[in-house]
């Protein structure tokens, strides 16, 4: 099964370490352990990041234990989460 | 707690490596330099970029760190080798030289010895003799918290920050945690995360000096048109899947781990805390590593995700990096392969648990790829450069 890195255990965002197809299935792993397995609803490449948990427009994403941006739109379980979808709060 | 074998310095300071340094104070010097450590085994040419025309900050910044170098734990001592009428005259170097070490020193200049040939003869004749007392100094015991670890990144790609920089923070933790200190630079990659830095300040005034830090710098930028925000996350880092600045930042800045933030220090400046420690150092790594040399580090771990061949004179660098390609492609140049981390074969915590095993063996004399190749790159960041090229 494909897997997603989670950095932080606050996080609601994981990065896949490989290309991901709509519809897969793939194990969520945080300190080396399986914590969640998610469908992904977008094909997602590699090292880019897919939402964990329901994100509403304008909530913020959490990556690192910290926040990296608001998103532009609601935010579903397995959806990616890239420039079009969250911006930055500090430019 | 670990105890470490090293050199102990007249000034208490505990070293990692035995060096003779041989510093020129002006790129007129360079050649003259060149010449003496070629025929002295156990010394090491600290070349000049300039050292004459430089003006402001620029000379202060030179001064400060050239003093910086020689004042490096791991040095034994230090013969400045000058031309005579440089601006940076060696007369100052070697007073800012012992305002903060009582090592060994000696001066010589060009014009006053009289021409190369009897300058390299002479430089020769005093490093040999440098040379035969620092290998009489026997080792020492030391403990980590007499370590201050450098940390850069260079050559950084989408690996970066989501293997060796996190795993460096894990390590940091540890050093930090033993009572050592760990300096973080590169002031542009602050850049979006400098709230976050200043929430982690020790006292309301570093939280202050982090913020004017990253604020100061923004205005020179914004002064000269350009805007480092909005710059960043590049194209090549969206491609690579960051897409804000502050992930990049966060990415960045995790190679400092989680501990207090207990000093912000100027470009080569010795730190007067231990802990976790911000220097104001450029993105050019060469100059960023240098720096934290000039500020007393011992060692530099070094992450990388393209691959960086870069070595420092006077301290070991390790190299690691999370991309398994660049780790196949680059093993030249690679201490420490991470890449099982975005395998899933390795977790971040493991990951920082072998970089900092493999900083206790650097200190006790593990030699890095760099050393082995015998790299010694070093170079002082100059600014304030107003000479000539105003013609439109």
């Amino acid at each position: 099964m494909k897997r997603a890195l989670q950095l932080n255990e606050k996080d609601n965002v994981a990065t896949v370490i490989e290309t991901v197809k709509r519809g897969e299935l793939v194990e969520i792993l945080w300190n080396g352990i399986c914590v969640n397995k998610i469908i992904v609803n977008d094909e997602i490449k590699k090292y880019f990041k897919v939402a964990l948990i329901p994100i509403s427009k304008d909530e913020v994403v959490i990556k690192y234990g910290e926040v990296i941006g608001r998103v532009n739109m609601d935010r579903h379980i397995g959806d990616i989460i890239h420039v079009d979808e969250v911006r930055s709060i500090k430019v | 707690m670990k105890e470490l074998l090293g050199y102990r310095r007249p000034d208490g300071k505990f070293g990692i490596r035995n060096l003779v340094l041989v510093m020129s104070t002006v790129g007129c010097a360079n050649e003259t330099v060149n010449r003496i450590v070629s025929e002295v085994e156990g010394a090491v040419a600290i070349p000049n970029q300039k050292g004459c025309g430089q003006v402001g900050d620029s000379m202060e910044i030179l001064r400060r760190t050239m003093a910086g170098f020689a004042a490096n734990p791991n040095v034994y001592g230090t013969i400045l080798v000058g031309l005579g009428c440089e601006t940076n005259k060696p007369s100052v170097i070697a007073d800012r030289i012992k305002e903060i070490t009582n090592k060994p020193l000696e001066v010589l200049t060009i014009q006053e010895v009289g021409g190369t040939i009897k300058t390299i003869k002479e430089g020769i004749k005093r490093a040999k003799a440098m040379v035969a007392d620092m290998n009489l100094v026997s080792l020492s015991k030391g403990s980590l918290s007499e370590i201050t670890l450098a940390t850069n990144c260079g050559g950084s790609d989408a690996t970066s920050g989501l293997s060796p920089n996190p795993a460096l923070g894990v390590c940091s933790d540890m050093l930090i945690h033993h009572g050592g200190t760990v300096i973080i630079g590169e002031t542009t990659e602050l850049f979006g995360a400098e709230h976050i830095l200043a929430n982690r300040a020790n006292t309301p005034e570093t939280a202050q000096r982090i913020l004017e830090l990253v604020q100061s710098l923004e205005r020179t930028f914004m002064d000269m048109g350009l805007s480092v925000r909005g710059a960043n996350p590049t194209p090549g880092n969206m491609a690579g899947g960051l897409s804000t600045l502050e992930e990049k930042s966060l990415g960045g800045i995790s190679k400092l781990g989680s501990t207090v933030i207990n000093e912000v220090v100027k470009y080569g400046e010795i730190p007067t805390k231990k802990g976790s420690i911000i220097m104001d150092t450029p993105g050019y790594d060469i100059e960023s590593v240098s720096a934290m040399v000039a500020g007393g580090a011992q060692l530099c771990v070094f992450t990388t995700g393209r691959g960086s061949p870069i070595g420092n004179a006077i301290i070991p660098m390790i190299k690691i990096t999370g991309n398994e390609d660049t780790a196949l492609n680059m093993q030249d140049n690679i201490d420490i392969d991470l890449s099982g981390i975005l395998r899933g074969e390795m977790t971040i915590y493991e990951g920082g648990n072998y970089i900092y095993d493999r900083v206790i063996s650097t200190c006790e004399g593990e030699l890095s790829k760099a050393e082995i190749h015998g790299f010694k790159e070093i170079s002082i960041y100059r600014n304030n450069e107003v000479w000539c090229c105003n013609l439109q």
